[in-house]
This record gives C-alpha cells, structure tokens and sequence, in this order.
C-alpha cells in the first residue's frame, strides 16, 4: 500500500512539473508567435539629437518617400498605427498653412518598425529586412532628468544595443554659428558634447547627417563646397575630431546632408527662426542615405572584424560549391561571418541566410550575383528551391542597391566622407 | 463612517522656448520623495485641445496613482499680451509650445473626470508655466498642494495593493506543491503505520559476573551486555 501511494505521489509531481515546463514554453513561445517572418534581421538604429535638430521632421520625410518603390527596387512599409501617426507628421509639415510639428514629449517615446521590401522576379512580395527607429524627446540627451524619470536610462541602453548610430548636427545651428552667432556656436558644442561622450566607445558603425540642409544653400555655390566648408567648422572641434579619428580608423564615417522640406519651403524669418514659404514647394533631399547607409556601413564593420583571407576562402567556396539546395552553401558563409564576427553583429548573429547574402553582395567584391544561379543550370529545381532563389536574388539586388545609394552620394559629394586627417 | 472626498494635486509639464519638456509642477509628497518623474512618462500631447485622458499608474516607489491630464497649445493670449510683438507662444525653432496639464489622485480610480478639477488645475499651471517662461535655465519643480476632487473616484475597497499579474498562477502551482507535500506527509504516516506498532526495547541484561562461574570466554549471552570489571 505503502508503494502505491509513493507512486502516485510520483505521478503527481511529475504532473505538476510538466505543466510549469509547458506554460513556461507556451510563455516563451508566444513571443516568436506575433513576430511575423522568421529568418528576417532587424537593424536597431538610433538617431542622437538634441532638441529641435529635425529627428522627428527626418523620420516623417524619410518614410514619405520610401514607401513607395519611386524608381527604386524596394519600399517601406509599417505597422498601421504607425503609418497614421508618421502621415500626421508630415501632413503637418507640408501644409503651408499650418505650424511646425510640436517638439517630442518623453511619454511619446516610440519604436517605429520598419520593413523593406522588394518584389522578386514573379511579382511576389519579399521582406528583406527590418529597421527599428527609436523616436524620443531630445532634452533626455541634454537635459537633467527628474527623479524617478527612467527615460533617459531606457534611452541610454538603446543605444548601447543599437546596430548603428546616426548624429544629428543641426543645420540651422550651423548656420547660426557660420553666420557669427554665439548662440549657434554653443548649440552647437553642446550636441558635440553629448554626442562624443555616447559615441566614442560605441563598437558600431557611426554616422553624422546635417539636417535643415537647405538653410545653408548660399554658403557655396557648388553643394560639395558647401558641405566641405561645414565638414572643415565641425573638424575645428577637438572632441569631434577625436570622434571621427577613432572611429575612421575602423570604417568609413560620413556626414551626410539631409533636408526634410527640400529647398524653396522655408526661410530664416525676422527673428531668425525657421519659417515656412507662403507657396512653398516639399522636395526632401537625401532623407533616404541615413538608413540606405546602416546596412551597409554595419557589414563594413563586420568585414573588419573578420579575417580577410579567410573570409575570401569562405567567398571562394560559394562561388564553387554546388550544394543540393540553393541556399546551403549562401548559409554556411552566414555561419562563418557569424561565428567570426558574432560581437560585432549583436542580434543580427542568428541569421545565417541573409548574412550569407549579404556577404556575398557587399563583401564579395566583384563576386557576380548570379554566378550561383548559372551554376544550376541544367538542374531541375522544386517549387520550393525556386521560391528561395527568387527570395535570394531580390534579397541580394537590394542589398546592391543600397551599397550603390550611398556610393552615389560618395561620388557626388567626396566630401561627406569623414576622415581624421581633415 | 463617511467615506472621505477624494483629493488631487494639480501637476504641469511642458517645454519652454529653449527648454525640452520638464515637469514644472508635481504633488508637495511626490516632489519630498523624489518621486514623480512618472508624471512625464505617462502623459504625452493630445491633438485635440482640452480633451482629458485618464491613466492609473504606479510610481517608481510603488504609489499608485490616477492621472487625468489634458493638453493645451499655448496662445499670446495664455501670455498676457495678445498684440503683435507682444511675447512669443512658439519656441526657438518656431514650433507651437504645448502644455501637458492636469491633476492626479492616490485616493483611487478617477472613473468620470471633472471638467471644474481641470480648470481648477490649469490656472496653477499657467501661473507656474509664465514663471518659467520668465526664467527657465533657473526653474525646477515646484511641489503642488492638494484640493477636493469633484471627479467621480473609484475608491477601493481595501488600501492594500492589489495583487501583482501572474499572482493567481503562482498561487495554483503553490497550491498544487502544498497538496504534494500533504501527499508525502500521508504516505510517511501511512507506511509506518502498515509496519505495524513497534515491538518494546527489551532492556540490556548484564552478562554473569566473573564470580558465579567458570569464565566462557567468546560465549557471551546474545543479549547481555558486558560490564566493566569491578
């Protein structure tokens, strides 16, 4: 009797155990559940600005004009409630008639999400990656917090985590400070300061964009004079200079400039603020770089954590490899980038197929894209295999794309490329 | 006994021409504490001027809190002057300034919102906010003293916290462990009760003594017990 009770108590913790271990698994996988498609990295970016300098003007402008394909091969797209909010936004600013966007509050803090896609060869939509965008108020950079305030600390380890880093120099201070006006000049210290003291020990790729570019159009009449003339002001800072050293030493570092509005929509007024044109015109400039840059500049700083021949062998062996499925030899070169260059990827590590793509198009050098896909020819592939590839060249066609929007601007303005020798 | 009015404290956070958004006004027991960065973390700009918005919350030291809170984008008139030239409603960057007003309760739920509690916590906060305007590198918070609400509260029933989420789970499986540990204390009991009473411990017999007859050595009695030679 006594070793029937025993058993059944038995049975019964073993139950008791079993249902913690499945809620706590149903718990963990209810997550994974409302994520959406699997194997689809997300770039974390976060833009550093003061109050003011545009962040938010930059992120309306941006995603009104990535989220249609205007000539492009790829767009935006975004949950509902954000699109809403994000044509709110730049309704506001385009209209003439109406102010300026209010400043940021700290309880508007918000993640935007977005996802890029592309149309593969069938006409079948494809989501190549995903771009989280921290949107903030500008004082949790600046200002001192109150007590019992957690913003700035949330804010701080945000950036800690982030893929890459965006430096948002105002133009209009800028100006102010090129124009003689000791307001400018401190302003413009200021969001240095801040900057360089989040920025200098980050390990991922930065980048510094001058928003409100169409104020300063008469500075020179060529637009590399002018940005050079700018890219010179804000090299004779020691602290940013000391930045951009440290971190050109690793990988390229741009300033990139940038105009939510475009030129011929707003003036200096009066009483030198920033006022829009009765009849102005919305044609945003570069609002597109920023982001096009961050994946490429993120696998540049994957490359240099990598050791070169090896990564050319493991290249080496995706162009001869003919493996049974179209994707596994693309995998293995993930693996390898991830394995090597794991720190240097945080959470983008895990996806091996797109790191594999990614290699191929932005570290392969002159490796042709579809140099694998002639491999196969003559080989009957499955419905599956034929979905994948056609997810893998559209996925590789806007990696190019991207590497060639920022090597566009490169060739039209050498100057927004950032060394320690300026 | 009567229940006791329910009492907010007005509150304000807003930015200024050069200053991001700071809270300028916060409950006298909040601001003692150090407690009242929540105010900035739960209430945003509304579109709509005037229009309350409630939110029950809890503070960084655990306080629960209501907080009713409306915006309102100020005008030259809020100023004082409404002629032109007169003072400026916008910020440095031409953008509108808009105040995040209100007032809050730890005395419950504000269930129904009074429009007289709002505008009674709006007049603080445009006093407060032109002082600021006045001087803001050199404002900081300044703590609020409390009024009788006349929006409709919901009082709980017990002052005590409710439990936190995932209490009931916890409880289930705590429940379910205590009834195993009654399992086992059952089982305990039932098997020394299947082995029956326990025979009584005979008390050790001392073995012969050397005198009483020849030595046996290594033949002792199985149960005496040696003792020592005298």
């Amino acid at each position: 009797m006594a070793i029937g009770v025993v058993v059944l108590l038995g049975v019964v913790l073993l139950g008791i155990a079993g249902s913690v271990r499945f809620r706590r698994r149903r718990r963990k996988a209810a997550p994974a559940a409302g994520t959406g498609e699997e194997g689809v990295p997300t770039f974390n970016v976060v833009a550093l600005g003061p109050r003011g300098s545009g962040k938010t003007l930059l992120l309306a402008s941006m995603y009104h004009q990535m989220q249609t394909m205007s000539g492009r091969g790829w767009f935006l797209t975004a949950p509902y409630e954000q699109v809403v909010m994000l044509n709110q936004w730049f309704t506001e600013v385009a209209d003439p008639e109406r102010d300026w966007p209010s400043g940021t509050a700290v309880g508007q803090t918000r993640d935007f999400l977005f996802t890029l896609r592309t149309r593969g060869a069938s006409g079948a939509l494809h989501t190549v990656l995903r771009l989280g965008y921290l949107e903030y108020a500008g004082g949790l950079l600046t200002d001192a917090q109150a007590p019992g305030s957690t913003g700035q600390a949330d804010l701080l380890a945000r950036i800690e985590a982030a893929h890459a880093l965006v430096g948002i120099i105002d133009g209009y201070r800028v100006r102010q400070a090129i124009d003689g006006h000791a307001e400018g000049l401190t302003r413009v210290q200021q969001s240095l300061t801040a900057m360089i003291s989040l920025m200098m020990l980050v390990p991922c790729p930065v980048t510094f964009v001058v928003t409100k570019w169409d104020l300063l159009h008469d500075l020179d009449v060529d637009e590399d004079g002018r940005l050079r003339r700018v890219r010179k002001f804000l090299m004779s800072n020691q602290g940013f200079r000391d930045l951009v050293e440290a971190h050109s030493a690793r990988r390229v570092v741009r300033l990139i400039p940038v105009s939510a509005v475009g030129p011929d929509f707003a003036a200096l007024d009066q009483r030198g603020r920033v006022a829009k044109l009765p009849d102005g015109q919305l044609h945003p400039t570069n609002v597109d770089v920023p982001l096009a840059a961050v994946v490429p500049d993120v696998f540049e700083h994957v490359e240099r954590a990598l050791d070169r021949a090896a990564l050319q062998a493991a290249l080496d062996r995706v162009g001869r490899r003919y493996r049974p499925g179209p994707g596994a030899a693309i995998a293995e070169l993930g693996l390898f980038v991830a394995r090597t260059a794991g720190k240097a990827l945080g959470t983008l590590a895990p996806h091996a197929a797109f790191l594999g793509d990614a290699a191929v198009e932005l570290l392969g050098g002159h490796q042709d894209g579809t140099s694998e896909r002639r491999a196969r020819l003559g080989r009957e592939l499955t419905e599956a295999e034929r979905t994948f590839e056609e997810f893998q060249l559209a996925r590789r066609r806007v990696l190019r794309e991207l590497r060639s929007r920022v090597d566009v601007l490169e060739g039209r303005l050498p100057s927004s490329r950032l060394t320690g020798e300026d | 006994m009567a229940t006791p009015t329910p009492v907010g404290w007005p509150f304000l956070v807003a930015a200024g021409r050069r200053r991001d958004y700071t809270i300028l006004l916060a409950p006298d027991f909040l601001v003692a504490d150090l407690d009242h960065g929540v105010l900035e973390r739960v209430t945003g700009p509304d579109g709509e001027d005037g229009r309350p918005t409630t939110v029950d919350t809890s503070t960084g030291r655990g306080r629960r809190l209501s907080v009713v809170y409306a915006t309102h984008l100020l005008t030259a008139a809020d100023l004082g002057d409404a002629a032109a030239g007169g003072p400026d409603s916008r910020d440095e960057h031409g953008r509108p300034l808009r105040l995040i007003y209100g007032y809050t309760t730890r005395d419950g739920r504000v269930v129904e919102p009074a429009r007289a509690d709002l505008a009674r916590a709006w007049a603080e906060a445009l006093r407060a906010y032109r002082s600021f305007l006045a001087d803001e590198e050199g404002a900081s918070v300044a703590g609020t003293a409390p009024f009788r609400l006349a929006s409709t509260v919901e009082v709980p029933e017990t002052p005590a916290d409710p439990a936190p989420a995932g209490t009931g789970r916890r409880v289930g499986v705590l429940a379910a462990l205590a009834a195993a540990v009654v399992l086992v204390l059952v089982a305990v009991g039932a098997a020394l009760l299947a082995r029956g009473p326990a025979r009584p411990v005979q008390p050790p017999v001392p073995c012969a003594s050397p005198t009483s007859g020849p030595p046996s050595f290594g033949t002792a009695s199985p149960t005496c017990r040696p003792t020592a030679r005298p």
